[in-house]
């Protein structure tokens, strides 16, 4: 068993590839995130500052919403798992809960990012 | 693969473990974090805001373990990852994934430390100070004498912005609006953060909640001076003349809600007597104008006035302070000349907008104090009989807090509003 309830074979090589190619992403633009910040703040911008330079850029609103869609991908499926394996969870009702996390994820993260852009 | 990592003798057990319970919390957080940042950028307050609230000791600490979940997860993760895909040798696997964990958690403490070093790294470009009032008065006068000492301790730019009107508040309204990144600052007299608010129907601002407290700047004493052509020579021969001529006799102030207002009306309320009101923009065209003999009276600090008296061209009568001063010993205090009791000290504070990073407060606060007890600053305010003061952001604060209040009962027991 893979602790991934019960799902087919296929969804679960389908998650499992999701969260490691999300994993691999999320490293870079952790990374990335970081480093930013770290420019911004030790390089005295201000916060409006640093939106008068986010706002307006797609390359930034794609690089976001790039993190942000990873995040609302690696993260449900690894507490899923969790979830799975450590309270023995199953059935519609685990991955409902998944997907609501995945969704609130998405949600809440898109919204900022489109603050950051617009 | 995996149920081998979660036996407890397997060599990535612990990766997998920290992997696992850093993923969860992070899980629980990360729609928080979302959600708060997506707050402050939607919401009216803005992301300036947000940043003040993410100051905070505890939401700094909450970021603290955020960082460091987020440094776990990834040194565990790319520990499982070289383990699934990557056919290295296994010293080299533990080698990749250390080697990023120690990298993030550089990085993430360079992050956290990105306060202190912002301060040490500012001022990176001009900082503004406002004074609200016009060039040439007391406020602008202290001013200028810091700033210039604080301007060639930094080898930067330091602009003085003299932001004049509504006895303060304009300026001191704008300062408080500004951003709280340590470049814009406020050095203002006690008028608008003590007496205007309380007479301003609808204050731009609130003294306490709408200012970060830098530094007490120094004192000086009012000093009361008629124009040469006006037949009295004592606080007594004044208040006796103005009850022979009452509301003929007008009086200058740095404008209205000033000290220099509210305290020439306390004489007036406490001598019983008429005189009439002329409110200017600032003390530099009010004493230009008393000098002219467009107004008979005029109250404000002494280093306003000092060049004037000292030239003949005012005659001063009294001091406000409890004490008469060293640099006039021959000046009563108003109180031993006529008013038992009265007083009304001038004093000056250095402030940044409501928000401003403790690191930026207290790096400001040090090279001000330094700029005060410069030999030069020093002999610029005793000339004007002006004393340093110093000391710390806290200080200041309690003494905004005690004179705030005292001006509000004099206020409120006068009955003084704004006209």
């Amino acid at each position: 068993m893979t602790g991934r309830g019960d799902l087919s074979v296929r969804a679960q090589v389908l998650l499992w590839t999701a969260q490691r190619a999300s994993a691999a992403v999320l490293a870079v633009c952790v990374v990335v995130h970081l480093v930013t910040i770290l420019y911004a703040v030790r390089g005295g911008l201000t916060a409006a500052e640093v939106l008068g330079r986010t706002q307006g850029s797609v390359a930034w609103a794609a690089f976001y919403f790039l993190f942000v869609a990873a995040v609302a991908v690696h993260a449900p499926i690894g507490l899923r798992s969790v979830l799975a394996e450590t309270f023995n969870w199953r059935g519609r009702s685990l991955e409902v809960t998944v997907i609501v996390i995945a969704l609130a994820l998405a949600l809440w993260g898109l919204r900022a990012v489109y603050a950051v852009f617009i | 693969m995996k149920s081998d990592f979660r036996a407890r003798n397997h060599p990535a057990y612990w990766a997998f473990a920290a992997h696992r319970v850093s993923g969860v919390l992070l899980a629980l957080f990360l729609p928080l974090h979302f959600w708060a940042l997506g707050q402050a950028l939607h919401g009216e307050a803005g992301l300036e805001s947000f940043l003040r609230w993410s100051e905070q000791p505890l939401v700094k600490f909450a970021e603290t373990v955020l960082v460091l979940l987020l440094a776990a997860h990834l040194t565990g993760g790319l520990r499982l990852l070289a383990l699934e895909f990557l056919a290295w040798r296994d010293w080299q696997k533990r080698l990749l994934a250390g080697a990023a964990g120690l990298t993030l958690a550089a990085g993430l403490l360079f992050l956290l430390n990105a306060g202190p070093a912002a301060a040490q790294a500012y001022p990176v470009k001009p900082v503004r100070v406002i004074v609200p009032f016009p060039p040439g008065g007391a406020a602008d006068i202290v001013a200028r004498a810091i700033t210039h000492e604080m301007g060639r301790a930094w080898g930067a730019q330091v602009v003085v912005d003299n932001r004049a009107g509504a006895g303060g508040l304009i300026g001191a309204e704008h300062a408080a609006r500004a951003a709280p990144d340590g470049y814009t600052l406020l050095f203002a007299s006690a008028s608008p953060m003590t007496v205007s608010p309380h007479l301003a129907l609808r204050p731009p601002y609130h003294p306490i909640r709408d200012f970060t407290p830098i530094v007490l700047i120094g004192f000086s004493p009012n000093v009361i001076v008629v124009h040469p052509s006006l037949p009295a020579r004592s606080m007594k021969e004044l208040i006796a003349l103005a009850r022979a001529r009452p509301g003929q006799i007008n009086y200058a102030s740095n404008g209205v809600g000033t000290l220099s207002h509210l305290a020439m009306e306390l004489v007036k309320h406490q001598a019983g007597i008429n005189l009439v009101h002329v409110p200017y923009k600032g003390g530099a065209p009010a004493m230009i104008d008393t000098v002219a003999g467009q107004c008979s009276v005029f109250f404000a600090a002494y280093p306003t006035l000092s060049a004037q008296v000292k030239a003949g061209r005012l005659r001063a009568l009294a001091v406000t302070s409890t004490r008469r001063i060293a640099l006039a010993p021959e000046l009563p205090t108003v109180a031993e000349a006529a008013l038992p009791g009265f007083e009304a000290t001038q004093w000056w504070g250095a402030y940044g907008p409501v928000g401003l990073p403790a690191a930026l407060v207290a790096k400001l606060n040090a090279d001000i104090g330094r700029a005060l007890q410069s030999a030069e600053v020093k002999s610029r305010l005793a000339a004007d009989a002006a004393e340093p003061a110093g000391g710390t952001p806290g200080d200041l604060a309690a003494y905004l807090r005690t004179d705030y209040e005292r001006w509000g009962k004099v206020v409120k027991a006068s009955g003084i509003r704004a006209e």
